[in-house]
């Protein structure tokens, strides 16, 4: 046997954001699935769609993201793992949006803002490559930014 | 709003190891229930763990370490997600161990080397802090060591 332990840090997306919309609004958004057509890939030449939405644990879900003008569907699919209404959301992930298809996991943590309004807290990996998980970012920094725009608008 | 990338790295547990036993042989060891104890935290001052695995997808795995004092014994669970048989596990991970009290992903591909025996890929995270990685990287280095151990190859040296 010869073990070769790498680096203890791996390609993962981290990012945090903070609202004026409490925090039950936006786990609301994150977990509704006509609310979650409205932000995810939402801004981005793409339509969201057929998704499918179960809060129990180990139930699955489902999103479609086709191209608006036109071009092949990717289905993101997985399962939920813990879910703690208006606190926490953890799910699996993953769809033909990789390089290669494999599964990793997603953690969202909703707080209160201690100014007033809320903030999450977002991890996604572990990613194979660097390559796979810039594209992931790229797409979570545009769909939290659609978020925002949906559950901050009064 | 605000948004922060907080990260491009984060603390997961990459491991690479390498045996003279094919990656069916290895697949087994590591998923049947039987076996388990016989690489999972084997080692001096424990009690054989105790394992459960239903390994089909959403099926649920669980494995008790015990120590030999028997001050308490840590409890590990999950459920797999991709069972590709002696070829790839994604399994999520939790328990009552330190850094381990919330969900992680674990990802195993078993693959051939050129020349005979195989390869093991894992990774696991995304760990919360970098004291939560090393307490995991410490425990997956025992159990590669106990796996090696169990397929007959422990003591070997590259």
């Amino acid at each position: 046997m010869m073990l070769q332990m790498r680096a203890p840090t791996g390609p993962v997306v981290s990012l945090t954001a903070e609202f004026r919309a409490p925090r039950d609004k936006l786990f609301a958004a994150w977990t509704t699935p006509a609310l979650l057509c409205k932000w995810f890939f939402a801004e981005a030449g793409y339509r969201t769609h057929d998704v499918q939405m179960d809060l129990r644990p180990l139930s699955p879900y489902q999103l479609v993201i086709t191209p608006v003008e036109g071009g092949e569907p990717t289905r993101i699919h997985g399962n939920m793992v813990q879910v703690e209404p208006n606190a926490r959301l953890v799910y699996t992930w993953t769809g033909a949006c990789a390089g290669e298809q494999y599964w990793t996991m997603v953690d969202v943590v909703f707080e209160d803002n201690p100014d007033g309004g809320s903030r999450i807290g977002l991890s996604h990996g572990v990613f194979r490559t660097d390559a796979d998980r810039a594209m992931h970012e790229q797409g979570w920094m545009a769909c939290v930014a659609a978020l925002g725009t949906l559950v901050d608008a009064d | 709003m605000m948004i922060d990338r907080t990260g491009v790295q984060g603390p997961v547990v990459d491991v690479v190891s390498r045996f003279r036993a094919p990656r069916d042989k290895v697949f087994q060891t590591w998923t049947d229930a039987t076996l388990i104890p016989k690489w999972f935290m084997a080692m001096p001052g424990y009690l054989p763990a105790l394992a459960e695995v239903e390994l089909a997808e959403l099926g649920s795995w669980k494995i008790t370490v015990r120590p030999a004092d028997d001050v308490g014994h840590s409890v590990i669970e999950g459920n797999f997600f991709q069972i590709t048989p002696s070829r790839e596990l994604s399994y999520s991970w939790t328990g009552n161990i330190p850094g381990g009290e919330y969900y992680t992903l674990v990802n195993a591909r078993f693959e051939d080397v050129d020349g005979g025996g195989s390869l093991v890929r894992l990774t696991h995270g995304v760990f919360r802090t970098e004291a939560d990685q090393k307490a995991h990287a410490a425990g997956w280095e025992l159990c590669f060591a106990g796996l090696a151990n169990a397929l007959g190859e422990g003591g070997e040296t590259p």
